[in-house]
C-alpha cells in the first residue's frame, strides 16, 4: 500500500477527538461527547479523508454514521467502541505495520479469545471481566511463542487492559479492550474489521 | 550476545508497567514499591530484555540502571521523584524506539537547533516543578505542531501525536509527575525521529 501523508497537527486532532471519550460517558457528557464527535469529524474531514485511498475512506464514513447512531441512542459502551475502532483503523492504515502470517489454527484460537474479549466488555459485564483477563493473558502467551515482530503498541494495550480490569472500571476497559481488539485482528490476524 | 528475533510480547508489557507504575508510586509516596520496580526492572532488562537490544542500547543498558538507582537515592534525601519518573519514561522509549525501529527525517540544521533548544528549556521547566511555566510549555507543544512539524515532516508519526496530547493534558491541570512521564517519552522520540540523537 503507498504511504498514507498525514500531516502531524491532524493526527494530534484526531487523538484529541477519542481518547477523551471513556472519561466523558462515565460523567455522563453526552453533550461532550457529541463536542467530540465534532472535532473527530472535522479533524478526519479536513486532514486525514483527502489522502486516503477511496476504500479506507468510504469504511470509515460507514463507522463515523454508526458512530452517530450510538451517540444519539446513548448506546454508553458502544459508543466508546466506535470512537476508539475508528483511530486505531486509522492509524494502523495510516502507518501500515508488518503483518504477522499465523497458521490457520492459531489464528482460530486469538479470533475466539478475541470474540470473548469484545463480547464481555461491549456488555460491561465487570463480574466477568475475570474471563478477559484470563483472554488477554492467552492471547500474550500465543504470541511469546509464534510471533515474528515486535508488537509493543499490543504490549502496551494489554497492560493498559489488564491495569483497567483490575480497577473494574467498564468505561476505560472498553476503550483499551477494543483499541487491543482491532490490532490484533488487523497486525496479528491480518483480517479487517 | 545474540539477538534474536522477537522480544515476547510478556516482557515488552512486564517491561512498561515498571517504568509507568512508578508514577503512581511516587504520587502515594510509596517509596518502597518504586525500590521493588528497580530491582524488578533491573533483572528483566539485564536477563530478558538486553539480548534483543541493538549493541549500541544494550552497552548503555548499566548506565541507564545506575541513573535510577542515582535519581531514586535523591527521591529518597531530598524528595524529588521528577528526575525518576524521567529517566524511566526515558529508558522505556529508547527501549521501545531500538526494538520496534522508526522513521528518521532530517529537519533543516536551523530548525532542528530550534526545536533542540525549546526542548531542553521545557524539560529544565518540567523536572524543576515549574508550573508556572507549564502553559507556555502548552503553547509550545503547539507551536511545534503547526508550524514546524506540519511544514517540515514528510512521513506520519502517530505517536509523537498521542504523546504531545497526553501532556499538554496533564500540563493544563499542572498534574507534575504525569506530565514529567509524558514529556520525556515525547522528548525522547522527537529527538530520535527528527535530531537523530
Amino acid at each position: 500500500m503507498p504511504q498514507i501523508k498525514v500531516l502531524m497537527s491532524p493526527l494530534f486532532a484526531l487523538y484529541h477527538g477519542t481518547v477523551p471519550v471513556a472519561d466523558v460517558i462515565k460523567a455522563g457528557r453526552w453533550d461532550l461527547v457529541e463536542d467530540y464527535y465534532n472535532d473527530l469529524k472535522d479533524a478526519y474531514i479536513h486532514g486525514v479523508e483527502p489522502v486516503l485511498p477511496a476504500n479506507i475512506a468510504r469504511k470509515v464514513s460507514r463507522l463515523m454514521m454508526d458512530l452517530w447512531s450510538h451517540i444519539e441512542a446513548r448506546h454508553r459502551m458502544e459508543t466508546i467502541y466506535y470512537f476508539a475502532l475508528i483511530y486505531e483503523y486509522l492509524i494502523i492504515k495510516i502507518t501500515n505495520p508488518k503483518v504477522e502470517e499465523l497458521p490457520e489454527d492459531i489464528k482460530s484460537k486469538i479470533k475466539e479469545k478475541l470474540s470473548l474479549i469484545k463480547e464481555v466488555t461491549l456488555r460491561g459485564a465487570i463480574y466477568r471481566f475475570e474471563e478477559v483477563f484470563d483472554a488477554v493473558y492467552d492471547i500474550v502467551d500465543i504470541l511469546d511463542m509464534y510471533a515474528k515482530y515486535p508488537h509493543v503498541r499490543i504490549a502496551e494495550y494489554a497492560r493498559k487492559l489488564i491495569f483497567f480490569i483490575d480497577e473494574k472500571d467498564e468505561c476505560w476497559t472498553m476503550y483499551w479492550s477494543t483499541r487491543f481488539f482491532v490490532r490484533t485482528t488487523m497486525v496479528i490476524l491480518g483480517e479487517e474489521i | 550476545m545474540v539477538r534474536r528475533k522477537a522480544v515476547p510480547v510478556s516482557k515488552l508489557m512486564k517491561l512498561y508497567e515498571l517504568t509507568e507504575m512508578p508514577v503512581w508510586y511516587s504520587k502515594a509516596g510509596r517509596l518502597d514499591l518504586i525500590k521493588k520496580c528497580y530491582k524488578d526492572l533491573t533483572r528483566l532488562v539485564l536477563m530478558e530484555i538486553r539480548p534483543y537490544l541493538s549493541p549500541e542500547l544494550s552497552e548503555e543498558v548499566e548506565d541507564y540502571l545506575d541513573h535510577i538507582k542515582g535519581d531514586i537515592q535523591l527521591a529518597e534525601e531530598i524528595g524529588t521523584k521528577t528526575p525518576l519518573i524521567m529517566t524511566l519514561a526515558d529508558f522505556y522509549e529508547k527501549i521501545i524506539l531500538d526494538i520496534a525501529g522508526y522513521k528518521k527525517e532530517k529537519l533543516p540544521e536551523d530548525v532542528a537547533d530550534e526545536v533542540s533548544a525549546r526542548l531542553e528549556e521545557y524539560r529544565h521547566d518540567i523536572v524543576n516543578e515549574r508550573a508556572e511555566y507549564f502553559p507556555d510549555i502548552i503553547e509550545g507543544i503547539t507551536y511545534l505542531f503547526l508550524v514546524i512539524f506540519n511544514r517540515y515532516v514528510k512521513y506520519p508519526h502517530p505517536r509523537i501525536a498521542e504523546y504531545a496530547l497526553e501532556l499538554d493534558t496533564n500540563l493544563l491541570v499542572s498534574d507534575v509527575e504525569w506530565s514529567a512521564y509524558w514529556f520525556a517519552r515525547f522528548d525522547t522520540r522527537v529527538r530520535a525521529v527528527f535530531l537523530w540523537e
